[in-house]
């Protein structure tokens, strides 16, 4: 049918989930690059000088999370890389809503 | 860049449920299948010809649903045997509980309001739920206990809304008027009876509503805007202008009414400049007399209309050349008062105004002027009158009271006029008219509010 000049709102409720995960770092983990261009050229594997000696710190960029197949579920993007500290624990939140 | 992996725990991971609230505005316009819906449920005859009509089917779905136990007969063993969704856990009586009420006559109806899930979620938030209807009087919202009620006065039981279903259900039938719209153009529009006159440039409606004679004073239907028309007094003396045809009521045809002192031949000081007048039909003296009387008219008044410095009286809406007729019948009548509506005539851009001449019709005006309401009983006779003139200054509205007797010669017609005044020297007035509409009895809320809703479309008047 026609209908009159009218105006209807609401507000409509919906629930979300917003999950946290603390990606935890020990002093002693995550403190060497695995980065291929640190490699020397033509080693197996061995790396430069410049990233072994103690006061490297690799860089942390993105955080991803896996499933049991190894699936990329999740990817976190760092507003600027974080540097791994050497002898601090540190734990990376990522938080995301379903 | 290198990955490295470590594997977490179920301990390193937390999930909170958020409940989020958004707000959403939808226009009647876009209601239809698919989207908010607005549909009409009749009650009927329960063994028809044929097939049941859908809104049949509809008005019992949602009395089988939602109102069962509240229905006096039910077949239900015991109300525990019926979901009957309470949308509140408020005892009965607390002024807090779900009241449910159903209309069950053979001819009842509901409106049932459809909001698709995708458009509420998982229910609508109790509270938020709000109608703004063409016509404010039908202004509806939720008490956040199921319960749809009257914006100006909880206490009206308009319906109720199921918040997990997404459901409203009108069905107070006074408030079902506010989705009613008359279908637009020409004779299109079934108005209420009781019509006396009418003024409709659209459709030239001049004279001979509903059989009775009315005469408007020297209207010329169908002149091409900008046509100056010549307007008779009573009296018989003409005045030039002040009435012309316009487009200004939103491009739509009307008239404009047009005093000032420009043109050389208004000199001095213009007194009583009639725009045009409605004589009606009906004895002021005698069982002929109705005892109430609504007028409905679409006009805007330009912001620019009554200068500052003028003292001069402006009076869009006049009704009687003596002051006495009008008054003295209307406030004779069981109802007891007058209330009238002007809107503000110094906003920019100009507002439109509507004047429902009868009683106690009108709701709060929307622009901020307090209508001025007399509420006093007055006898037919020598007693205290009203005068019957409304004077709109500026941003004021006033009735004036007067005591002068009801004299014998005052018997034969009531005459209407439209952009009646007095002005003093520089003043100007540019009241346009769309549409003017007078009965000879007092309309029903749902009459009125059709009429509205059908010039709110005719004039592409946002209300």
């Amino acid at each position: 049918m026609p209908l009159a000049a009218t105006t209807m709102s609401f507000q409509a409720e919906s629930t979300i989930y917003q999950v946290e995960v603390r990606c935890h770092v020990n002093e002693n983990e995550f403190n060497y690059t695995t980065n291929p261009s640190a490699v020397k050229s033509g080693s197996l594997g061995q790396l430069n000088n410049s990233v072994t000696g103690s006061d490297f710190n690799p860089f942390a960029t993105t955080i991803g999370l896996y499933n049991a197949q190894n699936e990329l579920l999740v990817v976190g993007k760092f507003g600027t890389p974080y540097p791994i500290p050497r002898n601090t624990d540190v734990t990376f939140v990522v938080k995301y809503d379903t | 860049m290198g990955r490295s992996y470590n594997t977490l725990k179920a301990s390193d991971v937390t999930v909170t449920p958020v409940k989020l609230k958004y707000s959403a505005s939808y226009y009647s316009s876009t209601f239809g299948p698919g989207s908010i819906n607005v549909l009409t449920g009749s009650n009927g005859a329960t063994s028809p010809t044929g097939s049941y009509p859908d809104s049949f089917l509809l008005y019992r779905s949602m009395r089988n649903r939602f109102y069962m136990q509240y229905i006096s007969g039910s077949l239900l063993g015991s109300a525990s045997a019926y979901e009957w969704f309470p949308q509140s856990t408020a005892a009965t009586g607390t002024n807090d509980d779900d009241n449910r009420y159903f209309p069950t006559d053979p001819t009842s109806t509901i409106n049932v309001i459809t909001v698709p899930k995708a458009n509420f979620g998982e229910n609508i938030a109790k509270g938020s739920f709000k109608i703004k209807a063409s016509s404010s009087i039908f202004n509806t919202v939720d008490d956040g206990n199921g319960n749809l009620v009257a914006e100006s006065n909880h206490t009206i039981h308009v319906g109720n809304i199921f918040y997990p279903q997404g459901l409203a259900v009108i069905t107070n039938p006074d408030y079902q008027a506010m989705f009613t719209v008359a279908s637009t153009g020409g004779g299109g529009f079934t108005y209420p009876s009781g019509l006396i006159a009418a003024y409709d440039p659209a459709i030239n409606v001049t004279s001979g509503i509903g059989g009775v004679v009315t005469s408007w004073g020297n209207w010329v239907s169908g002149a091409p805007v900008g046509t100056n028309l010549l307007v008779s007094t009573p009296t018989g003396a003409n005045i030039l202008p002040p009435v012309y045809v316009s487009n200004l009521i939103n491009g739509k045809p009307g008239i404009k009414i047009q005093d000032s002192q420009t043109p050389t031949y208004l000199t001095g000081y213009v007194t009583q400049s009639l725009g045009f007048y409605a004589t009606l039909p009906f004895n002021t003296y005698g069982p002929s007399f109705p005892t109430a009387i609504t007028v409905i008219y679409v006009a805007n008044i330009p912001s620019n209309t009554i200068p500052a410095a003028s003292s001069g009286i402006i009076t869009p809406f006049y009704m009687a050349s003596g002051p006495k007729y009008f008054g003295t019948k209307i406030v004779s009548s069981s109802a007891g008062y007058i209330q009238t509506s002007f809107s503000d005539s110094s906003i920019s851009p100009a507002v439109y105004q509507e004047l429902d001449y009868s009683t106690n019709v009108l709701g709060s005006p929307p622009y901020g002027v307090s209508p001025y309401i007399i509420s006093q009983t007055v006898s037919y006779g020598p007693t205290p009158l009203i005068s019957g003139q409304i004077n709109n200054t500026n941003e004021s509205v006033t009735i004036n009271l007067g005591t002068s007797p009801v004299v014998g010669s005052f018997n034969s017609i009531m005459t209407f006029f439209m952009g009646a005044g007095s002005l003093s020297a520089g003043s100007t007035i540019g009241t346009n008219f769309g549409e003017i509409l007078i009965w000879s009895r007092q309309l029903s809320l749902t009459e009125i509010a059709s009429v509205k809703n059908y010039l709110y479309t005719k004039y592409s008047i946002t209300p």
